[in-house]
């Protein structure tokens, strides 16, 4: 199996890699960005056009923990994307982002592509596009949080 | 090979070399100055019954790149392996194994059966990037493109082939 | 929203029915296979013509946003028409299954 980078990843809990929505302050998502190819470029251009914005963590507002998945999932990282999802906290949801998430996208026919990411983890929001723009992103993001505020409350 | 760069067209040639010369051609090569192998590869060309083997080195004293290329005969699919002269050679061998079949004579990893497996799963099929290997799903999921709505057209139309395909993939029987 | 893109730039893809005549042209240039056309013909005699003529009645005309590309293949093959670019990205959905899009959908 090969290792995610745990440094990175370990940042979630160290709120390097913390954001929340900038049009909904009171909502706090940790979105985990776990970019696999290309569509991983869209999370990032979310973040410097501002539509996402880093959470201090001495924020007391309860978390969602969101892995945005984004990119290409190959057969040999299928157990690298479920150990991520295993170690996220709960409550959590799994966003697949793009085209390759959703199916394999326009790596469908391939030997080495897995046919989406939802053979591997669960997924509550499915974001169409090749790649998705970063307003789906946040628009996704929003809704997980719509359907979960339930749980963030309490 | 040509590359569309800043709207200048740049014409790459491949300098061809012989199987025998292989090895001491890119070895006086890398003498020369191009020492940084960035690319070594192989294209199936199932009709010619060959492969092409292509590597691409870059100086580091200017920024000119040079494609190398060689023929390699599937029924005989050897090459002297450079990996004394680039030992980036080492990775890109592998894995041109892995996806061609093509065996790299002195490269002692690729010959390692405990060093196998570099890139694809157990459950990959064998030399993946051989052009008789099907692409499985565009195999087994049937082509929207073969319905038609006008029987007539239909009866008119040459069988088409759905894209992206080989017709030997579609042979039933044993064959590979 | 950001204003200052080009509508190709991965919005979506609208379908005009009306302009749509079954030619399947977008389904087998597709690359990944992601557009499905179903019809059938029909008789029709135009009022004052002496023989009726064979006109393709479109059933359904589906695009899998999970597999499509956005390659636009379809839009640039499309004798008709029928297909365009819009700016609008699509939304997410909570299903697989409701990434496959039909012709209401696609004509909205």
């Amino acid at each position: 199996m090969i290792e995610l980078p745990t440094p990175a990843y370990q940042s979630v809990s160290g709120g390097a890699r913390q954001y929340r929505l900038a049009s909904h302050p009171e909502i706090r998502v940790v979105a985990t960005d776990l970019g696999l190819a290309c569509c991983a470029v869209e999370f990032a251009a979310a973040l410097t056009r501002g539509l996402l914005l880093p959470v201090a963590d001495a924020d007391p507002v309860p978390t969602l923990h969101l892995l945005v998945v984004s990119g290409t999932l190959t057969h040999a990282l299928r157990p690298s994307i479920e150990a991520a999802w295993e170690r996220l906290p709960e409550p959590r949801a799994a966003m697949a982002f793009g085209a390759c998430t959703a199916s394999g996208g326009p790596y469908w026919d391939s030997y080495s592509v897995a046919q989406g990411i939802d053979e591997t983890i669960p997924v509550q929001v499915y974001v169409p596009g090749c790649p998705p723009r970063p307003e789906a992103l946040i628009a996704a993001i929003l809704s997980i949080a719509e359907g979960a505020a339930d749980v963030i409350r309490s | 090979m040509t590359i569309a760069a800043n709207s200048v067209e740049i014409t790459q040639q491949i300098e061809w070399i012989s199987a025998e010369q292989w090895r001491d051609s890119l070895a006086s090569a890398h003498r020369q100055g191009w020492v940084c192998l960035d690319v070594l590869t192989a294209i199936d060309r199932p009709e010619q019954r060959e492969f092409h083997v292509v590597l691409h080195a870059n100086r580091v004293d200017s920024a000119l790149g040079q494609w190398w290329g060689v023929v390699v005969p599937q029924h005989d699919a050897e090459l002297a392996s450079l990996v004394d002269v680039f030992k980036a050679a080492a990775w890109h061998e592998r894995e041109t194994r892995e996806m061609f079949g093509i065996t790299f004579t002195g490269n002692v990893v690729s010959h390692d059966p405990t060093a196998q497996g570099l890139l694809l799963s157990d459950e990959a099929p064998v030399t993946p990037l051989r052009k008789h290997v099907p692409l499985g799903a565009r195999v087994d999921t049937p082509w929207p493109g073969n319905a038609d709505p006008d029987p007539r057209r239909s009866a008119s139309r040459r069988r088409q082939a759905p894209p992206g395909t080989r017709p030997e993939w579609f042979e039933t029987g044993d064959g590979q | 929203m950001i204003e200052d893109i080009a509508i190709e730039s991965r919005g979506t893809i609208k379908l005009s029915a009306p302009d749509c005549t079954s030619c399947m042209l977008c389904v087998r240039e597709c690359p990944v296979w992601c557009i499905e056309i179903d019809s059938h013909t029909e008789q029709v005699t135009p009022e004052g013509a002496r023989r009726p003529r064979s006109v393709a009645v479109l059933d359904a005309f589906t695009i899998d946003w999970g597999l499509c590309m956005y390659c636009g293949i379809c839009v640039e093959v499309c004798p008709f028409d029928a297909l365009a670019w819009a700016p609008s990205p699509r939304g997410g959905v909570g299903e697989a299954e409701q990434l496959v899009a039909g012709i209401e959908d696609l004509s909205g």
